[in-house]
């Protein structure tokens, strides 16, 4: 039970009780609609998932606004022409925040994804194996899990100097951001290994590596979902971070670069809030919806969260180390 | 599945593993702590090591041609930098060993930023900046965090708490950087309350003089609320969700049965256990807050570590850098260790045993 | 019930005494800075990390001398843009070249004393010259003379072998250094930390994030001074204008956007600005770089920018499109060719041709040559100059236009100053001060001998970072200097025009202007374009022209 409450992320800690992981799944499944928390969460996720998709398009071929066009027209306030108003060269903001989303999004995927398949990669083996290998990669998945992650990021960021744009950020993120994810797969793994099934293919003689890519990891999934999805708000976190401090690509359109250039170009004293509020907003709400989903699937897991009367001695940290964990 | 077969001694599960092996002692967590930490220094030292030697191209030279453009390099800096850069031609294992020597003297070469001042007191001077900072403000946030979330957590659903469980996480959400900015204008532009850069007023001489020391509290409150700000919200939440798990076991329910007093038993009762958690979480987002915190101080300039970080990464001055990684990521091992030992004294699993 | 209501009341205490602490804390602090003998100027030194160098030769490599050196140094005289090229004293009271151009005799001023105290004698000056002839990297004019002598005390006299009219502004603008604090230094990398000059300051206190200087009390003009000490900050330009409005900072050299409408019509009574024209900014190539060498390209490029929205969204004021020499066709008309009067204006169609000429076709949106591959440029720029970051993206973004994709990178200013000697560049932008005559700055520009290597061993210099190296270039520019005679040496600039027009080595993209924006919530005097434009305020500016500012400023309220 203790060992439950060191875990960041939150799925495993159901599954973690052994045998009631893949009914608790179905039952998330089921549930997860009615959670008010989780849904809106999801909801905001995926507009901007679609905002990312089909956004340009709609905003540069339908609406014809272009986030790099240079116009007479400087900052200028919102106005029916321009959504959000324009920037000191004249370009839309509404259009720059749109295609920022895609920017910013495909950027936070690509680091997302690197991170996810090392922390799956990682907590697998290890949870699996056991013994030597499991202390080794557990301890060194906790002292990256301790070293502050931001630095680490900056200086090889550093030694790059943008070659290779923003998705060199993006694999260093990746590479950087994989431990919170591989404990709580290993954690899961660790219940999953003693389970019927899992033996029962043991005794069929089944390969290790079979055994883990068609036992284990399918009941991973939920996990690793949610893994990747505060991955990815992380990820687009430290990105904007760098481009914000001006180590990222200029060239580029992107939340983080929208706000460097504002704040380069003195938006502040211009009193054009229009310009850097935007950005701002939109990386405080994705994070936000994280959070939220945490939170709903916090109540999920912890009915006394909803206030139902029953009594559960589960650990409820997660949320905040989640949260936490979208800040660095 | 229980708690002993985890993690090899991470920070947080080692207190797990005392409570399920009953034989476990304070001292013995301690001296896996220790361990631990150990370890992941040294993985710390390894990294800034191995991050220089895989980079493309040679980045002593690249310090050397710099340094050779502002004065003569004397064999001794060249070595210093040689060392702690890569030596092609000599072995990696001896330029570990040169390296760990460099280290054990305290040698991180010459900074090209504030040449010709050495890397240790560049970040001598920066260091107690950033520890004050982010150790003040982290207090207060955890203070005024779990103290909100007791609050919150207590009678859940309130109106206290429908507000603020919202609000604590779209704080938390805001991005350090974005927040340092958004304080910027309110209380330094729009209403110049308060300095907008620098950590003290610069037309004072450093020292403890009661002018510099408020001018130090002045200029360090827009950086402090900053953090105050992005960090609060987690640890809200966090104190929130465990009081409402805690208020509903048993022993507060017999406690209130007892006709203690609801504040008493909130407090003696529920929130004392409530707090572990909170404290173990301490230790795992101090790395974060020091991120996040180096965000800021680039915004204010404030003269922390971070913000010589900041400059050391867009001078590409590799030798303040890789040592500013090195101190901070130490610091917060330290940080760690030390909320971590704490854990271990406040948990009452290792009081019985001890 | 109860529980519920004391929760908030216990926040709001905490809250409130937090607030409390902080509100407090910062009106104990507010009264400090702002001394009435205090000046705090933003030099725009283009850091955010100053350096202690006070080496006042050394030009180029952003040490903490460019912007600090006029304060506390002075060269033997100014040039004055405002008056056609005029020369000002200021170290020397007075100058005269021989009908030959082979003799130059300066005077000293005798009133001239170093701030250790002693005299500035015309020792210090021979040991000077000496040293700038014998070391290359100091020698950014290209100054070679036969002998130099101290004649007496006061006088020194310089010899030339050949004619050398055209030396003699690079001659006055050299700094002098004080020969007993120099002797046997590196005059190169020495840092000079304890700074002896003859200017009217001396340095106070050194901080990384601010140097301050003091007044001297042996310095001839310091009785007609009133500004004692100068604080010379790290500017943060997003809330400079703030610390302006409330008087915490008197004037600034940095190009603040959107001046006009931020600062001045926000309180015309105690803000303003004077931005006279002093040179022209160009965007130049990086000519060691092989499709660089295409002049067609480089004409193409220069079809297809828009200057005046340059001018526009960059906010620079005072500013105006040019000819593609250089020259303003008002303050340079003499040697300018009326052909080349007119600035270059856009002609995206034009462009393209010569883009086709060049050897490249439009595919997608996207210049290709021969081979299909994209033509890509990088463009660096300085970081901490935002307004030319600004300036990178609306060039990046107009070339784009006809296909030519620009990569803007920002670095610092230190990283700038390297990459650009080493040629790590395909574009860059600069501006150029208008000297005496045309030649100083077209030599500084174009001269081989300036152009580095093309392996990039021996670092470019001067102002020659485009690597221009043409034998027609150089006779010209010879035949320019040779001569004592104007006409001649007109028609040798105009030969030198056509070249450049139709070469096109660089891009001219505007005039360019040298300023200040001020307050006079502090100090009152300043220099403004209707009431009394008597010089340049800007206080990065090289010259006697910023001590002429200060000489003048009177307390507020005096």
């Amino acid at each position: 039970m203790t060992a439950v409450q060191s875990v960041p992320t939150v799925p495993e800690s159901r599954t973690a009780k052994g045998g009631r992981g893949a009914r608790i799944l179905k039952g998330l499944r089921r549930a997860l609609p009615a959670n008010t928390k989780a849904r809106v969460g999801l909801g905001i996720i995926a507009a901007y998932v679609l905002v990312a998709a089909v956004g340009p398009w709609v905003v540069q071929s339908l609406m014809g606004l272009s986030p790099t066009d240079l116009t007479p027209d400087v900052l200028q306030p919102p106005s029916l022409a321009h959504p959000l108003g324009t920037t000191q060269d004249g370009s839309d903001v509404f259009a720059q925040l749109v295609v920022g989303t895609r920017t910013s999004l495909l950027v936070g995927a690509v680091a997302a994804i690197i991170s996810t398949v090392l922390s799956v990669a990682i907590g697998l083996i290890g949870g699996y194996y056991g013994g030597t290998v499991d202390s080794v990669l557990g301890a060194i998945t906790n002292a990256f899990l301790v070293l502050p992650g931001l630095p680490l990021v900056i200086v090889l960021a550093g030694y790059l100097q943008g070659r290779g744009g923003p998705y060199t950020v993006a694999l260093v993120i990746g590479l950087t951001g994989w431990a919170w994810g591989a404990r709580s797969k290993r954690v899961q793994t660790l219940s999953l290994r003693s389970r019927d099934f899992v033996l029962n293919a043991r005794l069929l003689g089944e390969s290790n590596r079979r055994i883990m890519a068609v036992e284990v990891l399918p009941n991973l999934l939920p996990v690793i979902s949610a893994t990747l999805m505060m991955s990815l708000v992380t990820s687009i976190l430290a990105v904007s971070g760098l481009e914000f401090l001006g180590i990222g690509d200029i060239n580029t359109t992107s939340w983080g670069q929208m706000l460097y250039l504002a704040q380069q170009r003195q938006a502040l004293m211009s009193g054009a809030w229009w310009w850097f509020v935007p950005p701002g907003v939109a990386i405080t709400v994705l994070g936000a919806a994280a959070g939220l989903v945490n939170f709903g699937i916090d109540e999920l897991t912890n009915p006394r969260l909803r206030g139902a009367r029953k009594q559960t001695r589960r650990a409820a940290e997660k949320s905040r180390t989640a949260g936490k964990a979208a800040q660095s | 599945m229980t708690a002993t077969t985890l993690a090899p001694g991470g920070p947080v599960q080692a207190a797990g593993k005392a409570a399920g092996r009953r034989g476990g002692r304070r001292s013995r967590i301690l001296l896996r702590r220790i361990g631990f930490y150990l370890g992941t220094a040294a993985v710390a030292i390894t990294l800034n090591f191995v991050i220089p030697r895989l980079m493309p191209g040679d980045p002593a030279s690249v310090i050397l041609t710099k340094m050779g453009q502002k004065e003569q390099i004397s064999p001794a800096t060249e070595a210093s930098i040689r060392a702690l850069f890569g030596m092609p031609d000599t072995s990696l294992w001896q330029q570990y060993l040169d390296y760990l020597g460099q280290l054990a003297h305290l040698d991180f070469g010459t900074s090209i930023t504030y040449f010709p001042t050495p890397v240790s007191t560049v970040i001598s001077q920066g260091l107690p900046w950033t520890l004050g900072l982010v150790t003040l403000t982290t207090v207060l946030a955890f203070l005024l965090g779990t103290g909100l979330g007791i609050l919150a957590g207590s009678r859940p659903g309130s109106r206290f708490d429908s507000v603020m469980a919202p609000l604590a996480t779209f704080l938390g959400s805001m991005p350090y950087f974005w927040v340092a900015t958004m304080m910027l204008l309110l209380l330094s532009v729009s209403v110049p309350v308060f300095p907008s850069q620098n950590g003290y007023d610069l037309a004072l001489e450093p020292g403890l003089t009661p002018e510099f020391i408020g001018s130090v509290i002045t200029y360090g409150t827009l950086p402090a609320i900053t953090i105050i700000v992005s960090s609060v919200g987690g640890w809200l939440l966090g104190m929130r969700n465990m009081m409402i798990t805690t208020v509903a076991e048993d022993y507060v329910s017999l406690a209130e049965a007892k006709g203690l007093s609801r504040w008493r038993v909130l407090l003696s009762y529920a929130a004392r256990n409530a707090m572990l958690p909170q404290v173990a979480s301490l230790a795992i987002s101090i790395g974060s807050v020091v991120g996040g915190s180096l965000l800021a101080e680039a915004v204010f300039q404030y003269p922390g570590v971070g913000f010589l970080f900041y400059q050391a990464v867009i001078n590409l001055d590799y030798p303040l850098m890789q040592a500013l990684f090195l101190a901070i990521s130490l610091s917060v091992l330290c940080a760690n260790f030390i909320a971590d030992s704490v854990y271990v004294f406040l948990d009452p699993r290792t009081r019985e045993d001890a | 019930m109860k529980l519920g209501r004391r929760p908030r009341r216990w926040g709001s205490i905490t809250i409130c005494a937090t607030l409390g602490l902080a509100l407090s804390a910062c009106q104990g602090g507010a009264s400090a800075g702002g001394a009435k003998d205090t000046l705090v100027i933003n030099y725009a030194s283009g850091k955010t990390v100053l350096q202690e160098n006070y080496n006042p030769l050394v030009t180029t490599g952003g040490t903490a001398t460019q912007g600090t050196r006029i304060y506390m140094f002075q060269s033997l005289m100014g040039i004055d843009n405002l008056k056609g090229g005029e020369f000002t004293p200021w170290l020397a009271s007075a100058q005269e070249m021989s009908k030959d151009g082979r003799t130059l005799t300066i005077t000293l001023d005798k009133r001239a004393t170093w701030s250790d105290g002693k005299p500035v004698t015309a020792e210090d000056v021979v040991f000077t010259f000496d040293l700038v002839k014998k070391t290359p990297a100091l020698n950014g004019t290209g100054i070679s003379f036969e002998t130099v002598e101290a004649k007496d005390d006061k006088t020194v006299v310089m010899t030339f072998e050949k004619a050398a009219f055209t030396q003699v502004p690079g001659i006055l603008k050299q700094y002098i250094v004080p020969k007993k604090h120099w002797e046997g230094k590196n005059p190169v990398t020495f840092t000079n930390p304890k700074p002896v000059g003859s200017g009217p300051y001396t340095l106070e206190r050194f901080n990384p994030k601010q140097v301050t200087l003091q007044l001297r009390d042996d310095y001839w003009r310091s009785d007609t001074i009133k500004v004692k000490h100068i604080q010379l900050p790290v500017v943060n330009a997003a809330t400079e204008i703030s610390q302006m409005m409330s008087g915490k900072q008197d004037v600034s050299g940095g190009a603040i956007a959107n001046l006009e409408k931020l600062y001045i019509q926000k309180d015309p009574k105690k803000n303003g600005y004077f931005y006279p024209s002093y040179g022209f900014l160009s965007m130049f190539f990086n000519h060691d770089r092989p499709q660089l060498q295409n002049v067609h390209l480089r004409k193409a490029m220069s079809l297809a920018m828009d200057r005046e929205q340059q001018i526009k969204l960059v906010t620079a004021l005072g500013a105006n499109p040019i000819s593609q020499t250089g020259l303003d066709a008002e303050t340079q008309s003499k040697w300018l060719d009326p052909a080349y009067k007119e600035p270059v204006e856009q002609d995206l169609a034009a462009a393209k041709s010569e883009l086709k000429k060049a050897g490249y076709t439009l595919r997608g949106g996207k210049a290709v040559d021969a081979k299909g591959k994209p033509l890509a440029l990088k463009y660096i720029e300085v970081s901490d100059f935002a307004d030319s970051v600004q300036r990178a993206r609306v060039i990046a973004s107009q070339l784009m236009k006809i296909g030519v994709k620009v990569t803007v990178q920002p670095l610092a200013i230190a990283t700038y100053n390297e990459a650009k000697a080493k040629g790590e560049f395909d574009l860059a932008a600069s501006g150029y001060a208008y000297g005496a005559v045309p030649w100083q700055v077209y030599n500084s520009m174009l001269n081989s001998q300036f152009a580095g290597s093309a392996d990039g061993k021996k670092p470019a210099q001067t102002n020659n970072f485009l690597r221009w190296r043409d034998d027609k270039t150089d006779r010209l520019l010879d035949e320019m200097a040779s001569s004592g005679d104007e006409k001649k040496q007109i028609e040798a600039t105009r030969k030198l025009e056509k070249v450049i027009v139709d070469e096109v080595p660089y891009v001219t993209l505007s005039s360019i202007t040298a300023g200040c924006a001020w307050s006079n919530r502090n100090w009152t005097g300043w220099p403004s374009e209707k009431d009394d434009p008597y010089t340049y305020c800007a206080p990065w500016y090289d010259g006697p022209e910023f001590e002429e500012v200060l000489s003048r400023l009177k307390p507020a309220g005096s």
